[in-house]
């Protein structure tokens, strides 16, 4: 283990977050979370892959002097810190009602807010619609006559987080 | 990490814990630590001739990729609690099928901040003194800063945008 593998991870996830800020500047795209995937975890694996093979066939040499081994180190903590972002992403997005709540109490200083102070800055609509309108986009619910349904995807998704909170113990439907 | 959670978890629901679930996966994501540190030994700590710059990287290497995932796992737990989209599927997927109104009336604005300031109170980063709500650490109001400002970058409005406007109808 050495600290060119350490160094090298976070190459790569500096270049990927590069790329995902470029391309959410100029063209921001329809379905963000398949994106983000591309972004930083297939891109950088076929590109691993595609210089690995001319590194074999020797049409380029191996400037960091790093094992195969090595290698799938990189993409191991790549993976874990691109896995970390993605995931914290939707917070970026989805105007999170927890870390607003937490902008707006702080912002009040220490004379604080009441619950009818809090609910004012809050509608039903904007909170819920922008959500709906990403789980059309993403496919895991469908609009049918007037009524939304759940897609197999959904079910599937639904199915996971269900079975994790039965491991847990815990009620499901929260949130 | 799932097995120690799920008997934390139940530790925590016998003893009547007011703990927040999040707490408790954080409490499990620390101890998680020392099983990974046995095993980081057993695998390959153990087969290192002498303490070098190799075992320095190697235990930063550890770290790293290990918070990274229970991080990343932490996210996951989270969604499963708080996350509206995770809730609107659910609510689907036991009626088959709903009407937007009827997600409305399902899970309106007062269950979802009601749910919110509950967390909140229990993660013990606001406090309620008489009918007011005031931060009690400021931990997680700079990460929202943090989080406001990274939507910036990419070219999102800041959540600002989003209340301010409510709010210059109630103050």
């Amino acid at each position: 283990m050495s600290f060119k593998i350490l160094l090298a991870s976070i190459v790569i996830f500096v270049i990927c977050l590069g790329l995902h800020i470029f391309i959410w500047r100029w063209w921001c795209p329809r379905n963000r979370a398949v994106a983000l995937l591309i972004i930083f975890i297939i891109v950088p694996g076929i590109a691993g892959v595609i210089i690995a093979g001319f590194n074999w066939f020797g049409f380029i040499a191996d400037v960091m002097n790093v094992s195969r081994a090595g290698w799938l180190a990189v993409y191991l903590l790549h993976f874990a810190i691109s896995a970390g972002y993605i995931l914290s992403y939707p917070a970026v997005e989805a105007v999170s009602p927890s870390l607003t709540l937490s902008l707006i109490i702080g912002n009040s200083e220490k004379k604080g807010l009441s619950y009818d102070d809090l609910s004012g800055y809050f509608s039903t609509k904007a909170l819920l619609q922008p959500r709906i309108h990403e789980l059309l986009e993403a496919e895991l619910i469908a609009e049918s006559n007037g009524c939304l349904i759940i897609t197999r995807r959904g079910i599937l998704l639904v199915n996971c987080f269900i079975l994790l909170r039965r491991l847990m113990g815990l009620p499901t439907g929260r949130g | 990490m799932l097995i120690l959670q799920m008997i934390a978890v139940r530790i925590a629901k016998l003893g009547r814990s007011v703990i927040s679930n999040q707490i408790v996966v954080l409490i499990c994501l620390v101890i998680g630590h020392i099983p990974m540190g046995i095993a980081g030994w057993v695998v390959y700590f153990s087969k290192l001739t002498a303490v070098s710059y190799e075992f320095m990287w190697a235990v930063i290497y550890g770290l790293a990729v290990y918070n990274a995932l229970a991080y990343s796992y932490f996210h996951i737990f989270n969604m499963s609690e708080t996350a509206r989209r995770i809730r609107i599927l659910y609510e689907i997927y036991n009626a088959k099928q709903l009407k937007i109104s009827d997600i409305e009336s399902l899970y309106g604005v007062d269950d979802m901040l009601l749910n919110r300031l509950e967390r909140l109170l229990s993660m013990r980063q606001i406090k309620l003194s008489g009918d007011r709500y005031s931060l009690n650490s400021k931990s997680l109001y700079y990460t929202a800063k943090i989080i406001a400002g990274w939507g910036c970058i990419l070219g999102f409005p800041p959540p600002q945008a989003v209340y301010n406007k409510a709010a210059r109808n109630i103050l």
